[in-house]
């Protein structure tokens, strides 16, 4: 126990600590508010199961180890020793009040466990902080950057372990009956000490180590809310708060009409979750590590773009707040958020692949600010890669990007005796062909295929013919929300017109807006991809695979299909239920599936920057010596037929569709 | 400066042509009607003229009622108003009439310079630009691919690329420039723009307010669809050197080019 003084002294350095933490809070807190209102107060316990079910068994960061991210292992022993160790500071504290306020109060045997699992944490911890400066300084992978901020945590956490392994070998030294003789490192310590003929200044070092503890562990309380390490406490409500609307869908734009503006070209218009998300971010470089646009030397590199975006908001947070408090600015030359801040070609160079949200520990939505900036661009300024004016146009003119007459879009089905819905409303499922597989000659001959397939299983189907719009999937995720509500509506307009209950797609794209975003406009339908309709045909044997297939495949997995939508199994038990089928897979595959570049409206767009995102794609899969890469989407079926042409591959491999590839086995 | 952009309305390049069974016309039905990308050109660099100068686009249509979608496009793009001369009478009207009923429209109001196409897409004329430059009684700066106006907006140096050379012509204003390709990139859009130009007031006047007589001096006799496209054929054969000797004789024989 302390004396007065002592005790005064401590609760002075509490007072200041918990003044200077609730001021930065409540300042962290008020510019929260500077962003829009959106409403994450749904499913509560959902929400806690999942920012639990993160952060307790620290899956947030051991889900990638697996695949090679070991980064995770030393984040869980530190998050667990350092978690132990904010018990202790609790009793530190209460038993500097009231002796009687330790550990011991829970009884012996509490007490002997307790201090010997934080001498196991605390030997945890220095190891893991020794590993983690070997790491950052000497092995320096490159997605950690190096920062004072990062140095400085690693200084205090380590001088914390020091500090209070000091303060309990002192203190044990100092002790007639020592609190515990299970402190293995502080017995050991008090034992060195012992030696150092130490004994008689034991109390007196005791004390001061624990003072010096106190004031370090306070103070770092304070600088947690100054430095990126804030995420300790922001992540765990960012999990919280995470999106619950089905993965990768985009907010409508409603009240187009109305609105004065439309995207985002400010900071505070963003919603105060997306602000939460700049607190979460602790720059661990996983979004950077994976995103294929900062992999092939574009200049998009997701971290920066939160990082530099939570600067600004920092650096522009005192004029903000006074001017929401309705004081008189002057007129300050802030920083442009798009241009200066986030520059529009890191804008334009995502392609929408979902990778750094899949990774991201703490549930960053980072594709939905940049397509909400690339809407402000669009609607509102008009300024966007030139080559996507064309796709635009074309869609608008005739409902496709390639801008292929509208006439022709049923031309693939001409002597197939599909029927459209007009001549049969009745059928049980509608063939959404979409754009590639009416337009694309690759993407027609998928269509033939897939077409072909359902009729050998005798599967009741329609397509609508020239009635089919463009899905509008470029046009979205382009930025263009106006264009695409008008695909959308025509579509779902046709479709529920002729009573359409299920669909069939063969394009990810297509199934993942009609699907997700469809029912935002009263399009609400049952939607399959083809991958998982041609899987539940061959369970019910209603088609059989009869003829082997010769050499190696290797499936790729879209990002639509895979990150979007979780298919990644039934493609491959398709793959796997062709007789004789050799399958391997890429070094990337599944939720760390690397992206063919043709995403986000990418498909439309010039990529002259750095190394082209379908070669080094092209590159994986000739790594595994395949001969052919089997693919579940008309987009990648183009960028990765044209990587096997850059890569002068024609004569030993090629990428086919798994319908392709299935109607081949089927040997009709 | 008072800034003029004549714009047609044509059936987008990739519709499918349908010709009426009794060569009156084509078939409308399906067709996706778009703005003529020549006058679209003209509608550009007139809004860059008032961006520069200041003052108003006056955007001039003639057609049906179809035609107002064309004219929301030219003011989605930021021209100010419109004038559409819609009258059944000026159906199918040839080139004078047109330029003639735009001429009319365009000399009641203040006009510095007049933008057109120097051509439209579906009937090929390019002749309703110099017309009209003729009956308002103005120089033409005609298939121009740059047109810089000097600082007062007094004269205009434009650029018209010929065979193996380009003109710099100059002339004063007003006058009526017609665009070719290479003049600009069109604007797209911006969606406020798009919502505005349903509120910018369009002017819709028949042949008798313009006190226009149709007075047709060129006549449509008939349209007749482009003769169908023969098969392709194959040369087949054994080894090259026969494939190659057969596609001689073709070429000799049959396709006579030889």
């Amino acid at each position: 126990m302390l004396t007065i003084a002592g005790k005064i002294f401590l609760l002075l350095l509490i007072g200041i600590t918990v003044v200077a933490f609730s001021r930065r809070a409540k300042f962290l807190i008020a510019l929260l508010k500077l962003g829009k209102a959106e409403d994450r107060s749904d499913q509560v316990g959902k929400r806690l199961k999942f920012a639990l079910g993160q952060v307790l068994p620290q899956r947030c960061v051991l889900k990638h180890v697996a695949k090679g991210d070991f980064a995770g292992i030393g984040h869980m022993l530190l998050f667990y020793g350092f978690s132990l160790f904010v018990i202790s500071y609790g009793f530190h504290i209460a038993e500097g009040f009231y002796e009687k306020l330790s550990p011991a109060l829970f009884g012996r045997t509490f007490n002997n466990l307790f201090f010997l699992l934080l001498d196991i944490a605390g030997t945890i911890v220095i190891t893991s902080i020794v590993w983690a400066a070997i790491r950052r300084y000497v092995i320096r992978p490159p997605r950690l950057k190096l920062s004072m901020e990062a140095g400085i945590i690693l200084i205090v956490v380590f001088s914390l372990m020091v500090l209070n392994f000091l303060m309990e070998g002192f203190r044990l030294l100092s002790e007639e009956t020592p609190f515990t003789a299970w402190a293995f490192v502080g017995m050991a310590l008090a034992n060195l000490f012992l030696k150092m003929g130490l004994q008689d200044k034991a109390f007196v070092l005791s004390q001061f180590f624990w003072w010096a503890h106190m004031t370090v562990i306070l103070g770092f309380g304070i600088y947690i809310l100054y430095s990126k390490h804030l995420h300790i406490l922001a992540s765990h409500f960012n999990l919280f708060f995470h999106s619950t609307s089905p993965k990768g869908s985009l907010q409508q734009i409603t009240d187009m009409e109305e609105a004065e503006s439309f995207g985002i070209s400010k900071i505070t218009e963003f919603s105060w979750k997306h602000l939460l998300d700049l607190y979460a971010c602790t720059e661990c470089g996983r979004c950077t590590d994976n995103c294929p646009a900062s992999n092939s030397g574009k200049r998009l590199k997701p971290e920066e773009v939160i990082q530099n975006l939570k600067k600004h908001l920092f650096a522009s947070a005192n004029h903000l707040l006074a001017e929401k408090a309705g004081e008189k600015q002057e007129e300050t030359e802030g920083q442009a958020m798009i241009g200066e801040v986030v520059t529009e070609e890191e804008i334009w160079d995502c392609t929408n692949c979902m990778a750094c949200m899949e990774i991201c520990p703490v549930a960053i939505e980072h594709v939905n600010k940049i397509d909400d900036m690339r809407r402000y661009l669009v609607l509102m300024e008009s300024k966007f890669p030139s080559a996507l004016q064309t796709a635009f146009r074309n869609m608008e003119n005739n409902s496709n990007p390639w801008g292929i007459g509208a006439h022709t879009r049923a031309d693939w089905a001409k002597d197939l005796g599909i029927k459209t819905l007009t001549e049969d409303p009745n059928v049980e499922y509608l063939f959404y062909v979409g754009c590639a597989g009416s337009f694309d000659d690759r993407g027609k001959k998928v269509s033939v295929a897939f077409a072909n397939i359902l009729k050998t299983a005798g599967v009741s189907f329609g397509i609508l013919g020239s009635e089919e719009g463009c899905c509008g999937d470029s046009a979205m995720r382009g930025g263009n929300e106006y264009l695409y509500q008008i695909i959308a509506q025509a579509n779902i307009e046709t479709m529920n017109g002729y009573g359409v209950k299920k669909i069939i797609t063969t394009c990810p794209h297509g199934y993942n807006i009609i699907k997700k975003d469809y029912p935002q406009f009263g399009g609400k339908y049952e939607v399959y991809h083809h991958t998982e309709f041609i899987a539940d045909l061959i369970d019910q044997d209603k088609i059989k695979l009869k003829k082997p297939l010769e050499g190696l495949f290797t499936y790729h997995d879209s990002c639509f299909l895979g990150r979007y939508n979780d298919i990644y199994d039934q493609p491959r038990k398709i793959l796997q239920a062709i007789p004789g089928m050799k399958l391997t897979e890429m070094e990337r595959n599944h939720a760390r599936s690397f992206c063919c570049g043709a995403g986000g409206a990418r498909m439309w767009m010039e990529e002259d920057v750095g190394e082209r995102i379908n070669d080094m794609r092209t590159d994986q899969a000739i790594a595994t010596k395949a001969d052919t890469i089997a693919v579940g989407c008309p987009f990648c079926l183009t960028m990765l037929t044209d990587g096997i042409k850059d890569r002068k591959r024609e004569e030993t491999m090629t990428s086919l569709d798994i319908a392709e590839i299935v109607w081949k086995a089927m040997d009709m | 400066m008072n800034i003029v952009a004549c714009v047609k309305q044509v059936p987008d390049t990739e519709a499918q042509i349908k010709v009426k069974p009794d060569g009156s016309g084509i078939d409308e039905s399906g067709i996706k009607w778009v703005m003529n990308p020549y006058d679209e050109y003209g509608v550009e660099e007139a809004l860059r003229l008032k961006e520069k100068f200041g003052g108003e686009v006056t955007v001039v249509s003639l057609g049906p009622a179809r035609v107002m979608e064309t004219t929301r496009t030219a003011l989605a793009m930021g021209s100010d108003k419109g004038i559409h001369i819609c009258d059944p009478a000026l159906d199918g009207a040839d080139a004078y009439t047109t330029a003639a009923a735009l001429a009319a429209a365009i000399a009641g109001i203040p006009h510095d310079i007049i933008f057109c196409g120097q051509r439209a897409i579906d009937d090929d004329s390019g002749q309703v630009g110099p017309i009209l430059a003729e009956l308002l009684g103005i120089p033409q700066l005609t298939v121009v691919t740059k047109a810089d106006l000097d600082v007062d907006g007094k004269t205009i140096k434009a650029i018209r690329p010929i065979e193996g050379a380009q003109l710099l012509i100059e002339g004063t204003l007003p006058c009526v420039v017609t665009a070719q390709k290479g003049l600009n990139e069109p604007r797209y859009a911006s969606l406020p723009g798009i919502m505005k130009a349903k509120k910018k007031p369009v002017d819709t006047k028949d042949a008798a307010a313009l006190g226009v007589t149709v007075a047709v001096k060129a006549k449509v006799a008939r349209f007749i669809p482009p003769p169908a496209r023969a098969a392709g054929k194959i040369v087949g054969g054994d080894d090259p050197a026969t494939k190659a000797a057969e596609l001689a004789r073709l070429l000799r024989e049959e396709a006579k080019v030889i």
